[in-house]
Order: C-alpha cells, then sequence, then structure tokens
C-alpha cells in the first residue's frame, strides 16, 4: 500500500482538533475549577474547596433531583424496550404494508419534543382533557397527570409520552438486527415444538441482547441528558425537578450558583461512568454474541 | 393459506391499525383543536373538526404572534449548521478513514469517541461560561460555531462509509498528481452521497427541534427560533390552547414533509448507527 503523507490526514482532522479544544477541554478544565469554588459570574471565583460537592450529597432538592432522574429510567427504560423489541417482532414479515405502518410509527420520533408536550399537556389536562373525559366514561377520574402532587404519578405520566415518542425508534434498531437472525433457528426450534411465546423469550430476545445493550446504554445516558421534556413539562406547571433542569435553574436563577451547577454535572459524569462500567461487566453474563 | 393463519393475519392488522391510531390520534387531535373557535378546547363531549373552521388562529400565531420571523431564523439557524456539518464532518471523517496507519491519528479518534461519555448536563452551564466572557450571549454564534468543528456521531458515521470504499481510488488519483483534498472533495465525497444526506437530514431535525441552546443563549425576542416561541407561548397564549395547537401544527408540518420524501435516509441513518456497540 502506498503511504500517504501524514501531514494531510492531520490537516482533514484539524478541525476536529480545534473543536476538542473549544469545546470540550476548556469547559471541561474550567468547570472542573469552578466545581470548588462560588461562582455567580459577577465577582470572581472564591474557592470553597469541597463545600459544592458535600452540598450534592446532602442538599435535600438535589438528592430529590437525583431520585426523580432515577426513577425515570426504571419506569421508562425496560417498558420501551420490551415493547419496541414486539414492536420489532410484529413488523418483521413480509407484508406489503409493512413500510406504511413502519412510516406511520416513525412520526413521533421526528415530532419536535416542545410541539408534542404542548399537545400532550392538553390531553392530560385535569379539566376536561380527552383523557379524563375517556376515564370519565367509565366513572374514573378525574386525574391529575403532570399536574398531580405526587411525583411518582408524573413520572410515570411523562414515561407514557416517551415511550409514545420514542418506540418507533427503538424498534427500528431493532428491526435492523432481527433480519440479520437466521430463519434456521426457528425452524429448528418449531421442529422442537416451540411455541410463539417461549421463541419469543428463548431466541429472539437473546438474539437481540447486542442491540438492546446497545440501546440501554444510549437511552441511559440520553435520560440523564434529556432536558427539553422535563424543562417544558417544568413550564407547563409539572413539579418535578429532574438533574438537567436543577443544574439550569441552578445556573439562571436569581443569582447564577456555578459553583454548585459545575459540581453536580461532575457528580453525574461520575454516575453515568459507574453505570456504564456496570453496564461493560454485566454484558458479559447477558449478552449472546454469535 | 391455513384458516388459523388466515386469523391470526386479521388479529395482526387490528394490532397494526391500533398502534398506527394511537401514534397519529395525538396530531390530529392538535390540527382538530387549531382549527376551532376559542373556548372550546375542554368541551365535553369533545367538539373537533365541526365548522365554522378558524383558519384565522394561523394568521394570528403567524402575524400577531410574529412566528413568521421565528420561521426565518430558524431556517437561518439550521441552513447555517447544515453546511457546517456536512463539510467539517466529511472532511474529517475522511482523515479518520483514509489516515488510520497514524497512531496518532487514531487515538485522537479514539479520545474523541470517550467525550461522547461525558453527559451534556455537565457541559451546558461551563460553556455558557465561556460564551458570557467572550461576549457572544443572545447572538448566533454558540448555536451554530460548534457544528464547523465537526461531531463525533457523524464523523463516526462517515469514517465508517469512508473505510467501505477502497483505497485503490486514493492511490491512482495521488500517482497522477492529484492533492489529498481533491481527492476527498472530488473522488470520495460524492460517493458517499446516502450519508451525507442523512447526516443532513439529521442536522436538519436536530436544528429545528433544538429547545437547549437558544434557551440558553437567546433572550432578545426578536432572535427567538419557532422551538422558542413555542416554549414561551404557553405564557404569552395564556387561555388560548387553539392559538398553541396552530403553533405546534406548523412547527411539526415541515418535519413531517422532510421526513416524508428522505424516510429512507432517516430510518437507513438510524440502523447503519446501530453498529456502534
Amino acid at each position: 500500500m502506498l503511504k500517504r503523507d501524514r501531514k494531510w490526514g492531520w490537516l482533514f482532522v484539524s478541525p476536529y482538533i480545534l473543536g476538542l479544544l473549544m469545546f470540550f477541554l476548556v469547559p471541561v478544565v474550567t468547570s472542573f475549577y469552578y466545581s470548588f469554588t462560588e461562582y455567580n459570574m459577577i465577582s470572581a471565583p472564591k474557592w470553597v474547596g469541597l463545600k459544592n460537592y458535600i452540598d450534592v450529597f446532602t442538599e435535600p432538592d438535589i438528592l430529590e433531583a437525583y431520585r426523580n432522574t432515577f426513577a425515570f429510567v426504571i419506569a421508562y427504560l425496560p417498558i420501551e424496550i420490551f415493547l419496541s423489541c414486539v414492536l420489532a417482532v410484529a413488523l418483521n414479515q413480509k407484508m406489503k404494508s409493512i413500510a406504511l405502518f413502519r412510516g406511520i410509527y416513525f412520526v413521533p420520533v421526528v415530532a419536535p419534543m416542545v410541539a408534542v408536550v404542548a399537545i400532550w399537556v392538553m390531553l392530560y389536562n385535569p379539566f376536561g382533557g380527552i383523557f379524563n373525559q375517556f376515564f370519565g366514561l367509565f366513572g374514573m377520574g378525574p386525574f391529575k397527570y403532570v399536574f398531580s402532587d405526587k411525583w411518582y404519578v408524573i413520572i410515570i405520566c411523562i414515561a407514557v409520552l416517551c415511550i409514545w415518542k420514542g418506540v418507533g425508534s427503538q424498534a427500528i434498531y431493532l428491526l435492523a438486527a432481527l433480519q440479520g437472525v437466521s430463519e434456521d433457528i426457528y425452524e429448528a426450534a418449531d421442529i422442537d415444538g416451540a411455541g410463539t411465546v417461549t421463541r419469543f423469550f428463548k431466541i429472539t430476545m437473546p438474539m437481540l441482547s447486542p442491540t438492546i445493550f446497545y440501546l440501554v446504554m444510549t437511552e441511559m445516558i440520553g435520560t440523564f441528558n434529556s432536558f427539553e421534556i422535563f424543562k417544558m413539562m417544568t413550564q407547563e406547571g409539572a413539579d418535578l425537578p429532574v438533574i438537567a433542569t436543577y443544574v439550569y435553574s441552578a445556573a439562571f436563577g436569581t443569582t447564577a450558583k456555578i459553583g454548585i451547577a459545575t459540581a453536580i454535572g461532575w457528580v453525574t459524569f461520575v454516575i453515568v461512568g459507574l453505570l456504564t462500567i456496570a453496564q461493560k461487566k454485566a454484558e458479559k453474563r447477558w449478552v449472546y454474541y454469535e | 393459506m391455513s384458516n388459523t393463519s388466515k386469523k391470526m393475519r386479521v388479529v395482526q392488522y387490528v394490532i397494526f391499525i391500533l398502534v398506527a391510531i394511537t401514534m397519529i390520534a395525538p396530531f390530529i387531535y392538535a390540527l382538530a383543536i387549531s382549527l376551532q373557535g376559542p373556548g372550546l378546547a375542554y368541551k365535553s363531549p369533545p367538539v373537533l373538526f365541526k365548522p365554522p373552521f378558524m383558519w384565522s388562529n394561523y394568521t394570528t400565531i403567524l402575524t400577531k404572534y410574529d412566528f413568521v420571523r421565528y420561521f426565518g431564523n430558524t431556517l437561518l439557524i439550521t441552513a447555517i449548521c447544515m453546511i457546517g456539518g456536512v463539510i467539517s464532518n466529511s472532511m474529517i471523517g475522511f482523515g479518520f478513514a483514509k489516515y488510520d496507519s497514524s497512531k496518532g491519528i487514531n487515538a485522537l479518534f479514539n479520545i474523541g469517541l470517550c467525550t461522547m461519555y461525558v453527559p451534556s448536563v455537565a457541559m451546558m452551564i461551563p460553556m455558557y461560561v465561556i460564551w458570557a466572557k467572550v461576549g457572544a450571549l443572545d447572538t448566533y454564534i454558540p448555536l451554530t460555531l460548534a457544528a464547523y468543528f465537526g461531531a463525533i456521531s457523524w464523523i463516526f458515521l462517515i469514517r465508517q462509509n469512508y473505510k467501505n470504499l477502497p483505497n485503490s481510488f486514493f492511490e491512482a488519483a495521488y500517482i497522477d498528481g492529484a492533492n489529498p483534498f481533491y481527492i476527498w472533495w472530488k473522488i470520495y465525497m460524492p460517493l458517499i452521497k446516502p450519508i451525507i444526506a442523512t447526516v443532513m437530514l439529521r442536522i436538519f431535525m436536530q436544528e429545528w427541534n433544538n429547545l437547549q441552546a437558544p434557551l440558553l443563549y437567546i433572550t432578545t425576542k426578536s432572535k427567538y427560533t419557532v422551538s422558542l416561541a413555542m416554549a414561551a407561548i404557553s405564557g404569552d397564549a395564556v387561555g388560548r390552547p387553539e392559538i398553541q395547537m396552530a403553533g405546534a401544527v406548523i412547527m411539526i408540518i415541515p418535519v413531517i414533509i422532510v421526513y416524508m420524501f428522505a424516510q429512507r435516509q432517516f430510518i437507513g441513518g438510524l440502523a447503519a448507527g446501530g453498529d456502534k456497540g
């Protein structure tokens, strides 16, 4: 093979080096420094040592934001992954209309979150929203949904929205993986007399496990980052602080608390890192690679 | 076809249709509300698609609530990001794909992959402080400049596609005296057009739907994006859900149109990104 001039290679990637410096290294280093200071963006940062980190683990509001974030992951992720597996299996057949259905299931995925939240807040309206009218027909409710004063009710309602919005996208990933599964395995299972449910749990799920693993990882990090839905919901009146919205309001409150906001960022980074390592360890036990 | 498998088919279709209705119904509902007169949104039983249709809700949102301007702003930002994203990611991806014999360049790529694990929550505030220090708040610079320096997820996707193309084009053109820049732009880039289209579309979606960055950086109302205006409208148009839904509908329509014409690129790009793990 011809030896290529490395100088050209570095030239090609040079924008990325600049980008890493400006949009990654500088903010990472400065935020590490700020996390040990008290800084309101007006007067100079004042060194306070570990105070911000102690606050992160003791301040009830922050702990509540962490609890809500974790609870949301638990309420949302397993159900969404399960439903998208079912959907992917259902979509994995030779029917003419499949492309049409697949296209429709993807519409919520591409729709802007801001608009989607506006619509769902109407559906969830406690006074005459469609959901309450529907449950009212059976003599149930009225419920308060995202306006409830119980945090777990709000979490479930937001999780329902997110599952509705995301299931089409996860199903597409899984469908791509399914199409790589060989028919022979199913035929062998048929001969052994395995039923539909057995086939789903004993063959399909294990064959999909690498993709499921990938989705769990990205969705989990994504949930810690998800800002827009919670910000929009809070703005509409749902009382559910999560990490991302807490950080935002700490930095943009009446006095900016950059120190605490950056400390939460670092703690979250460590949590996500630990979860990633734990999942990688667990991967060896439950993910099946051909 | 046996009788039972025919029955299975029917059951399957029924389920498919029910799921499809669930996916579409909220949008139809929004459309119905957006065409109502005031005060009808929470009537029981619901008054949906009943004349007279108030098309004036749309003129109200576009002119009185200034959405025409916000559309223009959003299009401008989206276009700047798309141009930057396509050129930078393609160029950087080419470097990572065809100069991978260099240890340094490979190491840089791996560092880039690691940055994906840093949650954006951790980057949001320090980035804001930096833009505040250089005096770029309330401009479009914080919303667009980063697009010109590549984003690792797109670089990853594009690099993969360049890697699948043979090196022999490069070598042949190089011997003929073409410089590597020309080889990238004129020979390799046209060959990965489908994936470039995917990246363009995804950047379009990302920018069109983006709320976080405009919320952090834009304060002057005339500079708002559509998403920011939509987020603010529940405060501006209190008690006028039909106006709000008209806003939601016109925000969704461009996305749906782009999606309908480019469904393959979208879904293809998603599935291709799935090989990462």
